[in-house]
């Protein structure tokens, strides 16, 4: 088994750091990681590749996180990829919004890696579960 | 220093150390500081400003190594400007919430990173900061200075 994950984020210092984490945190269960700068450029790869997981910021040029979000989300396709959203924007307003569109989590910069191989563990374990319960979980 | 400049120098120091892995020690005079780097960012909220962040190029080396956990062999310069923005961005978001609101959103812009222009510095380092929090730090020994402008 292998997870396929997207990290979607304009700065190459947060992909980096969030990959490294990644890599830490799954080890050889995880398979390719695609990276994107924008909401836009992220699309088109999810339309081409097999997504596991999202890991999505929201401050970016072109297409933001909350646009992306709610394209996925709207997308019978797309829909149920887990997302989690790694962002500076804290306040509980924000997070309730992200919520409300069907996030799986939400983690705050500056983040540790402890807590992305958390919030990966409690996913990834949910996918598992509802994989064996029906065989109509995440698809890895 | 003002409640303010009291959360800034928690937050700023809360994120120095964990994020960018560094010492960090609030330093109430620069003497003569001069930043390679300038970066800044606006907020949009309940209250909007800009936030500024002036630095060295070796604390910017020192942020980007310990960021990107890569060897200074294996640096380059993009490295430095983006891992300057992101730690903007970041301190930024935290600032905000924690002294304006922690209830709604702020939207913040992209961040915006230059090079110092050394002689228009001098002739503008002791242009009027009234109204503006300015906070400096040293970080591992290398001097940084952030300043708080909100808009009226």
């Amino acid at each position: 088994m292998s997870v396929n994950i997207m990290i979607v984020d304009d700065s190459v210092t947060i992909r980096m750091m969030i990959k490294k984490a990644l890599y830490i945190s799954l080890g050889d269960e995880l398979g390719q990681v695609y990276e994107a700068n924008d909401g836009i450029s992220a699309l088109a790869q999810i339309a081409d590749n097999n997504m596991d997981l999202l890991m999505i910021d929201l401050n970016m040029p072109r297409m933001n996180g909350v646009q992306l979000i709610s394209r996925l989300k709207t997308n019978p396709k797309y829909s149920e990829i887990p997302i989690v959203v790694i962002s500076t924007e804290g306040s509980e307003q924000r997070i309730k919004e992200l919520e409300e569109m069907g996030i799986s989590g939400y983690i705050r910069k500056p983040f540790r890696p402890e807590q992305i191989r958390e919030i990966l563990s409690n996913i990834l374990e949910v996918c598992y579960e509802s994989q064996s319960a029906d065989d109509d979980g995440c698809d890895f | 220093m003002s409640l303010n400049q009291l959360t800034m120098t928690d937050v700023i120091s809360d994120i120095i150390e964990t994020l960018a892995m560094m010492t960090v020690e609030p330093a109430e005079k620069f003497g003569e500081f001069t930043p390679d780097f300038i970066g800044h960012i606006d907020f949009d909220g309940s209250v909007t400003g800009r936030l500024f962040l002036e630095c060295t190029d070796e604390f910017a080396s020192i942020l980007a190594e310990n960021l990107l956990g890569i060897d200074i062999d294996g640096l380059e310069e993009a490295h430095k400007w983006d891992a300057i923005g992101e730690f903007l961005n970041i301190i930024c978001g935290n600032i905000v919430t924690e002294i304006f609101d922690n209830e709604k959103s702020f939207t913040l812009s992209s961040p915006q990173v230059n090079f110092v222009e050394k002689e228009t510095w001098q002739a503008n380092k002791d242009s009027n900061t009234d109204g503006q929090e300015v906070i400096t730090f040293l970080a591992d020994g290398f001097p940084i200075r952030f300043v708080l402008k909100v808009n009226n």
